[in-house]
Formats: C-alpha cells, sequence, structure tokens
C-alpha cells in the first residue's frame, strides 16, 4: 500500500512543486500536510528539528501512551511525567525508532509499558497491597478485551481476544496490566513458573497468528 | 549475568515482551537478542500485538504536550522518576500548572524558559518594527506584536512555521500563529522583496483546495488573517499585484497547522 508522505504533494496540488525523479523517499521532505504523513516521514522530521513533527507524532499516539501509563499507574501526575519522558526521548533520540522492526505505535507503548513498570516496582507498598488484592481479581479474569479502542483493528483484536483460552489471556492480563513478572503471576495463581511463561507465549503467539489471518499487521510496517 | 541457552531465551521472549521478568534474566536476553535475529523477530511480533491492546482512542491529553515543549528547549536530561513520589497531589490530566513538589530542576527551567521567551518578543518586536515601514494589506488599523503575542499565549493557538520546500539555510521562512477559532497573524516574514507588478498572496490549504486569505503586499509585516475549519497548511505564492483566483504557482514558503483546525 502506498503512504503518502511529506514528499508527495495531496490531492488538488497538482502545480505544487515537482517532484524530484525517481521517486520521493522519505528522506527527501518536502512541504507538505504533516496529518497526512507516514509514522517514519515523521520521526525522520523530528530528527530535523521540526517541533511540529514532534506534535504530530504526539497527537497519533500521546493518547494511547498516556492512557496505557494511566492503566499502570493510576496517578496521573506520573503518567504525565511517563508520557514526558516518552515523547522527549523521541526528540532526543528518533533514530532509535527503526520503521523496519515495527510500528511507531508499538514503539512508544513498550518504553510507556517498561517505564511504567519500573516506576511501579520501586513501590515495594504498592506493589505489597496489589498482592493482598490479586487473590480476590485473579480469578475473577479481568476483561482484556474492553481495553481495546483502536477502531480500525477493534474487531479483529477483540475476537482474537476472545479466542483465547481463559488461562493465556489471564497470564497475560496479570503480567502486561499488573506490571507483574512471571514469577509474581504464577506466585498469585499458585501455577509453576514453567506454565505461566508457556501460557503468555503460547497466547501472544495465538493472537500474533489470528492478526496476520486477518490481515492486521504484526511485524514491521 | 548468566549466559542463557537459545531454548531456555525462547521460553521467556513472550514474558520479556510483557516487560514480566527480573532484571537479570533481562540482561540475559537482551545479550541474546544482539545475535538472534530470529528471536528479536518474535519479540518484535509480541510487542505489536500488545500495542494493540492500549488505549488507541483516548485524544492526547494537552497538559502533557505544553511540559513536553518546553522539555524541548531545555537542555536538561529526562526527569528522573525515582525522585518522583506516588501519592503527591495530582493536578487533573491536562493541568499545565506547576506541582507542588515538582523537582527544583523543572521549576527552574520554567523561569528560563519564561526569560528566553521573554527575550525573543523583544528581538521580534525590533525586526517587525522595520517592516513595519512597508504597507501592511490591512486597511484599517495598525496591527503590533501585542495582537501576535496575545495570539500566541491564547490556549489552543498554533504556531505555524512556513519554510521554503528544500527546508533549512534556504533563508525564506515566516512565522505564524493561528488560533482555534481560525484568526490568525503572519508576523517575522523573511522573503525576498517583491517587485511593484508583483505581491505575496496567502492561502490556506483545506482538505487538499487552496482558499485564498489575502494578499500580504510586496514585503509583508503583521497580517491578520481568518481561516476555517480543516484548515491544515498555511502557504504562501508569488503572484501579480492584483492577486489571482486560483494559483498554479508552487509555494514560496509553506508550514502546517498541526493539529488542524
Amino acid at each position: 500500500m502506498a503512504e503518502p508522505d511529506l514528499a508527495t504533494p495531496g490531492e488538488g496540488d497538482e502545480a505544487y512543486g515537482s517532484r524530484p525523479p525517481g521517486g520521493s523517499a522519505p528522506e527527501s521532505l518536502r512541504m507538505g500536510s504533516l496529518p497526512e504523513a507516514s509514522d517514519a516521514a515523521v520521526v525522520v522530521a523530528i530528527g530535523r528539528f521540526r517541533e511540529e513533527a514532534l506534535a504530530e507524532a504526539y497527537r497519533r499516539h500521546g493518547g494511547a501512551v498516556f492512557g496505557l501509563a494511566r492503566r499502570l499507574l493510576t496517578d496521573a501526575a506520573i503518567a504525565e511525567e511517563v508520557a514526558q519522558e516518552v515523547f522527549l526521548r523521541l526528540w532526543n533520540n528518533p533514530e532509535r525508532f527503526d520503521p523496519e522492526r515495527g510500528s511507531l505505535r508499538s514503539f512508544l507503548l513498550a518504553q510507556t509499558h517498561s517505564r511504567s513498570v519500573d516506576v511501579l516496582r520501586s513501590d515495594r507498598a504498592r506493589r505489597a497491597r496489589e498482592e493482598r488484592d490479586l487473590r480476590a481479581t485473579a480469578t475473577a479474569g479481568y476483561d482484556l478485551e474492553h481495553e481495546v479502542w483502536d477502531l480500525a483493528v477493534a474487531d479483529a483484536v477483540r475476537e482474537a481476544v476472545a479466542d483465547l483460552p481463559a488461562d493465556e489471556r489471564q497470564a497475560i492480563e496479570l503480567a502486561y496490566f499488573g506490571g507483574r513478572t512471571y514469577r509474581e503471576v504464577a506466585d498469585a495463581l499458585g501455577a509453576p513458573e514453567g506454565t505461566v511463561k508457556s501460557r503468555i507465549r503460547a497466547g501472544l503467539k495465538r493472537m500474533r497468528e489470528a492478526l496476520a489471518d486477518v490481515g492486521v499487521a504484526t511485524g514491521g510496517t | 549475568m548468566r549466559t542463557m541457552e537459545h531454548d531456555e531465551v525462547q521460553e521467556l521472549l513472550g514474558a520479556y515482551a510483557l516487560d514480566a521478568v527480573e532484571p537479570d534474566e533481562a540482561a540475559s536476553i537482551e545479550a541474546h537478542l544482539a545475535d538472534c535475529p530470529r528471536c528479536r523477530a518474535e519479540v518484535a511480533g509480541y510487542r505489536e500485538v500488545t500495542g494493540m491492546f492500549a488505549f488507541a482512542g483516548q485524544e492526547a491529553p494537552p497538559g502533557v504536550w505544553a511540559r513536553i515543549a518546553a522539555g524541548m528547549h531545555e537542555d536538561t536530561p529526562p526527569l528522573r522518576l525515582d525522585r518522583i513520589r506516588p501519592g503527591m497531589a495530582p493536578g487533573p490530566p491536562g493541568s499545565a500548572r506547576t506541582r507542588p513538589g515538582a523537582p527544583r530542576r523543572v521549576r527552574m527551567a520554567r523561569q528560563i524558559l519564561a526569560v528566553a521567551a521573554a527575550i525573543a518578543i523583544v528581538v521580534l518586536a525590533v525586526q517587525v518594527a522595520r517592516l513595519s515601514g512597508r504597507s501592511p494589506t490591512r486597511p484599517h488599523g495598525v496591527l503590533t506584536m501585542a495582537d501576535v503575542q496575545a495570539a500566541l499565549r491564547s490556549p489552543g493557538s498554533r504556531r505555524v512555521v512556513l519554510l521554503a520546500p528544500g527546508a533549512a539555510g534556504r533563508g525564506a521562512s515566516v512565522d505564524a500563529v493561528v488560533e482555534p477559532d481560525g484568526r490568525g497573524y503572519i508576523y517575522d516574514s523573511h522573503l525576498v522583496p517583491l517587485s511593484a507588478d508583483r505581491t505575496y498572496q496567502l492561502w490556506g490549504v483545506v482538505g487538499g483546495a487552496r482558499i485564498s486569505y489575502g494578499l500580504l503586499g510586496t514585503s509583508p509585516g503583521i497580517v491578520a488573517f481568518q481561516g476555517g475549519t480543516g484548515l491544515r497548511t498555511l502557504a504562501i505564492t508569488d503572484e501579480v499585484a492584483s492577486g489571482v483566483v486560483t494559483s498554479h504557482h508552487p509555494f514560496t514558503v509553506a508550514g502546517p497547522v498541526s493539529p488542524p483546525l
């Protein structure tokens, strides 16, 4: 699928400039509409110190970044700090994002998750509290499908989640949204560590394959 | 750090992708990943999956953007979260006021930013004073940097930098500000002055169509314009003195309105 990038004039702008011969790569940035540019082109623009490019990246992904941090940390102020740090990292080190390796969304969310988990784990009092509450929630089965909001893929993802065996889904939920290690999940469930490890891996594999089957990209752009 | 065999690492890749391993395990896994493209690809695939779990429908909170923007202009390293105590009184999401107990570095940085902004405004005022000898096209009233500053300060206003295609180094640039209701100003113009039979003309790109926002004269000073919903790009072209209804000229300078109106 051909993506518009900053080098391609918008529709109706036939007279706008001239195309460089041989087609245009994201590097040949010319004035165009940022909102229509690919994530990769936006990051290249960030690399050229274009502040509005970071604003565009924030517009696209800030909600997801903040939302995930908020969900893990509950404290909105700290979630804001995490979101700020993730985007400032993108501003200072845009070269760390490799579009061949995955989407900008997953790149930013991986950092958000990792940072949030650091905060969670540094607060032992909070963790002890969670362990006490864990018994109550572990068997109830947190509803993963209600976390999915992306309208473009929502149906496919919800279906993939619904098709997960309950134990795989539970292991993923407790680890990902609880910020727990697989050992802590095993402790809470009273299950062997090896079992939890393989449930997590099997569940993620299953979802990746289900999403690939319906054409949702799960590996690189 | 213990070296892990490939099989042992593989069993942990799912948990690793969820940040659900111990720090020493993470170190061993990362050492293996450095040399194993297959495992790297497996982790990347899992991260794409988790990327879809998360809250894509939410709006990015604007208060956080104000802090990111402030951070972009500082040389300070990112905030250290271990210095922030959980349980401090939080502001509502989107709040831009200084939290009590904010690290000292943040308070100082904000003061520095305020001083820098004040200096920048003085510099702009001097530059515009030189330009205001030329005739702005607005027949009524004299626009000043006070009008522009008020717009820059108003919540939700977007700063737009119009540059020549091929960007930095060409020298041609124009600064603009657009408020959420579409009212805007161009103000700091660095354009080649035109001969008397030509004029610069301002355009808004709305849904791919160019809408004229008026004539700017041969050497624009501060000029007000009125944009509308859907404005994504501001652009300036070089036209005959009477202006044109539609232009087929390439943009002299252009810049995105982000987010669009």
